[in-house]
């Protein structure tokens, strides 16, 4: 069945090649943990990133403009600046002005930007040689292939590969094998080529509009070998990468490299404004090449333009669970990888071929935590998947069938255990599998007959104990706690009566995360505006929103204000808390009347929390594990990784099962080594870990209720 | 940053360091930058009296020089950066292609932050000049299997004298 689907066959080529996951691991994780000492004692970060995204707001808004000064002080500083359409014009203008100089030899420092409209692929055509010299680029030309990160683009090789390609570039029988004597090699072959070129070119960081200058940011020194050796520099850039100033410059110096590569500044930052270089005026010219290639499209697009913010750190593609299992090379499209990427194909390459690996974004919004300029990665690929689905006017069943769950859920808790029976045959599982691309080896969650609405509407002796009342909490029943899992909400009704607060529910409604987690936005619409709608008159009324299930939450908390960008969908999720969020809150406020000793001397024990993504996106996580250990002999430690993998319906899917599992192993490594029981917020989190593991996991609200219970019991 | 900032207390001192280096690289031939503390310095007759040939830019041999000397308009202490401007002589290669890099500066042009360092640029822009470099460590790479290795292109060792 897998043989059927391209991208199954390419993850499973990716999760089963060591070297690159060996790669993948060393990079993304290192690279992640060096960006978070960088920004550890660095107050200024969310003002700075506040900074950036507003500039850049207000820049490509009045882009036009910004393009025009650019051009006017870059041609005052003797340079040329040439406007092109798109890939095609702009390699033109390249090879027209390589003739006219007699160039032969090119040197090329790395740009995502020249790979973006296959720049050297047109040069050699023309017979001119073009040798990159950014190590890692040279690398992957070498092997012909295309750059697997934004930053390092040769993190897919080994270093016996890139022997074995270094030995046959540079006609060696032995070639060496330690890193430091391959690098040497490659520096020593490249001084011959930087010496000899008639022309440069590089990409551009940054333009400053204001003074006409490009700002190149790197590491290796071969960008300004590139700019200050050749007679002829051409910069190669996207219309977005203007800035106005050089204060503004300053905002983006702060982030990038720290985000890029946890550097408070990278070895090399040129300015350049104009022709530069060793060679006298008069011998030496400056080309400007502005490309749009797509980026009007992204730039018109009200729900995609922010693409057009991106500063190409990269620290999206580390952070990310499905990145980190597969690379770029699956996880991407022609040029640019991973969700972000998904976004600039859209762009420069259509909807069709940024729809192809659109659906490896689990929109677990990890990567909104470190963007550099607030780009919100998860509600763009959101975007692209309803765009995607419009494109060809087909939607796929298995879309249907997860994004739609309200009913179906409703019918399956009516007949159970009848329907669980029937979910377990295997004819059943062939015919979802067949019908829905539900993976057939995975466990489907259990119906439970009595959901939680009908417990608590049923229950005899509401509000028992103090509930006395000056708190109030409307309950947010989740489909997925409400079917499957009653368990836990019935355990956060019970810990809030008997923390003093009244409870009351929400009628029933699905917060429209499985619809919008599926593209269907005009779906999620109407949930959000009828939740708003309720929820608010709630609000009005004094009530506080809690809920249970973090995705369903961060829901209403994140996603409400992209769909309905109203100030009450803002006021909504201002007043909206996930439950331990909520007993924090309650805490930090000495409203939580608990018996400090909850867990008693001999009742120590020790917790490992697995947060839950969308939580870790919204901050709520950091506040779960300092309440946890507020108490004396509890002992909560949090087990990092990006995310579980399963991420709602991702796991279920028969394309990323193999992914998702693969992820989950990674998790259950880490576990492996920590004692204590299992807590997690998340439904599809916790189902993750108990199959990967074969420990149970709990949602902390869960051992809450435990420790009151006997709390109360050795009272009485 | 992996560089030598070395504090000296008068211009003997600064030569004597100067001669060190060269000496240690056995270097016979170093690119020196146009800068105004050479000429205070007297660079160029030290190199002479210690037989270093200074090569030209512009030269074709200018590979072969094993050192490059030049001053900075700022040296930033908060990163360790030394920010070169084109135009009052630091540009071209002298700072890239040698692969030992000394640069000479007073106390007075030691800036904090990348912020204040700044001020000197607009400054430097509003005098005309267009071309600055912010140099912080020495030439590095991770490109293979990532691990760090210094001076790929650029010099594996960087030199600051600061004078008073």
């Amino acid at each position: 069945m897998k043989g059927r689907d391209p991208m199954a066959q390419e993850i499973q080529g990716a999760i089963h090649n060591a070297n690159l996951q060996e790669a993948l691991g060393r990079v993304t994780e290192g690279i992640s943990f060096l960006r978070h000492l960088a920004f550890q004692d660095f107050p200024e970060y969310e003002k700075l990133r506040t900074q950036a995204r507003h500039i850049k707001e207000e820049t490509i808004a009045n882009l036009d403009e910004y393009l025009k000064i650019l051009k006017e002080r870059v041609e005052g500083n003797g340079g040329t600046v040439y406007f092109a359409q798109d890939g095609a014009q702009a390699c033109r203008y390249i090879m027209e002005l390589a003739k006219r100089h007699k160039v032969k030899r090119i040197v090329k420092s790395k740009s995502m930007t020249a790979e973006e409209i296959d720049l050297n692929h047109a040069l050699e055509e023309a017979s001119l040689e073009v040798i990159e010299t950014d190590m890692g680029e040279r690398i992957v030309q070498l092997a012909r292939e295309r750059p697997s990160h934004l930053i390092g683009p040769a993190i897919h090789k080994t270093k016996e590969e890139v022997a074995e390609l270094f030995a046959r570039w540079l006609k060696l029988p032995e070639p060496p094998r330690d890193v430091q004597a391959l690098t040497h090699l490659a520096r020593n072959a490249l001084r011959n080529a930087f010496l000899s070129a008639d022309m440069g070119i590089t990409g551009v960081n940054f333009a400053i509009a204001e003074t006409g200058t490009i700002v190149l940011v790197e590491n290796e020194g071969n960008i300004r070998l590139t700019t200050q050796l050749p007679p002829i520099h051409v910069a190669l850039m996207g219309i977005e990468k203007v800035i106005p100033s050089l204060d503004d410059l300053l905002v983006y110096l702060a982030l990038l490299p720290r985000s890029g590569t946890g550097q408070k500044l990278t070895s090399y930052i040129s300015l350049l404004s104009g022709p530069s270089g060793r060679l006298s005026e008069g011998n030496r010219e400056f080309h400007l090449v502005i490309i749009d290639n797509g980026r009007s499209r992204l730039r018109n697009d009200p729900d995609l333009r922010e693409t057009l913010y991106c500063i190409r750190c990269g620290a999206c593609l580390n952070i990310c669970a499905p990145y980190q299992g597969v690379g770029g090379h699956v996880y991407g499209g022609r040029t640019y990888m991973g969700g972000i990427g998904c976004a600039w194909e859209a762009g420069v390459s259509g909807l069709k071929a940024a729809a192809h690996f659109n659906g490896l974004c689990t929109t677990c919004a990890r990567c909104t935590e470190v963007c550099p300029v607030k780009i919100d990665i998860p509600w763009l690929n959101t975007i692209i998947r309803h765009k995607a689905q419009k494109l060809d006017s087909r939607v796929s069943l298995s879309q249907k069938l997860f994004g739609r769950t309200e009913h179906l859920n409703a019918w399956g808790s009516r007949l159970a255990p009848l329907s669980n029976w029937w979910l377990r045959q295997p004819l059943t599982r062939t015919l979802l599998g067949k019908l829905f691309h539900i993976d057939p080896s995975r466990a489907l969650p259990t119906f439970q007959r009595q959901t939680f609405v009908r417990w608590f509407e049923k229950r005899r002796n509401p509000q028992r104990l103090t509930a006395n009342g000056a708190r109030k909490v409307a309950f947010f029943p989740d489909c997925f706690t409400n079917h499957f899992d009653p368990e836990v909400a019935r355990a956060a009704v019970n810990v809030l009566e008997r923390s003093g607060v009244r409870v009351r529910l929400v009628p029933y409604r699905c917060c429209g995360r499985a619809a919008l987690s599926q593209g269907f936005i005009e779906e999620a619409r109407k949930n959000a505006e009828h939740n708003v709608s309720v929820l608010l008159a709630l609000i009005d009324e004094g009530y506080d929103i809690v809920g249970v299930e973090p995705s369903c939450i961060s829901a209403i908390q994140a996603d409400y204000h992209h769909l309905l960008e109203s100030d009450a969908a803002e006021k909504v999720a201002q007043a909206s808390y996930e439950i331990m969020e909520y007993l924090a809150l309650l805490r930090r406020r000495g409203e939580l009347r608990w018996n400090s000793e909850l867990v008693s001397e001999q009742q120590k024990m020790k917790v490992i929390f697995h947060g839950h993504c969308q939580q870790k996106a919204t901050g709520g996580n950091t506040a779960v594990i300092e309440f946890l250990n507020s108490f004396p002999n509890l002992n909560a430690q949090a087990v990092e990784v990006s995310c579980c993998g399963m991420a709602g319906s991702f796991g279920y899917k028969r394309e990323y099962a193999g992914l998702s599992r693969h992820l989950a192993q990674k998790l259950a490594r880490k576990l492996e080594g920590l004692e204590g029981r299992i807590i997690a917020s998340g439904f599809s989190c916790r189902a993750q870990i108990q199959e990967a593991t074969g420990r149970a996991a709990i949602h902390p609200i869960v051992l809450m209720a435990e420790l009151l219970e006997h709390e109360a019991q050795k009272v009485s | 940053m992996g560089g030598v900032a070395k504090a000296v207390n008068n211009r003997e001192e600064a030569i004597g360091y100067l001669v060190d280096v060269l000496r240690r690289h056995r270097a016979k031939r170093v690119i020196l930058s146009n800068f105004p503390l050479s000429d205070e310095l007297g660079l160029e007759r030290v190199l002479k009296q210690t037989s270093v040939e200074v090569i030209d830019e512009e030269a074709d041999d200018v590979h072969k020089a094993e050192i490059g000397l030049t001053g900075v308009l700022v040296a930033i202490a908060d990163s360790g950066t030394l920010l070169l401007d084109g135009e009052a002589g630091d540009g071209g290669v002298a700072s890239i292609l040698p692969p030992v890099h000394i640069a000479f500066l007073r106390e007075s042009q030691m800036r904090l932050t990348l912020a204040e360092a700044f001020i000197d640029v607009k400054l430097a822009f509003a005098q005309g000049h267009k071309e600055f470099v912010l140099i912080t460590g020495p030439s590095r790479t991770a490109d293979i299997e990532q691990t760090l290795i210094l001076g790929v292109h650029g010099p594996k060792e960087i030199h600051a004298v600061v004078l008073p």
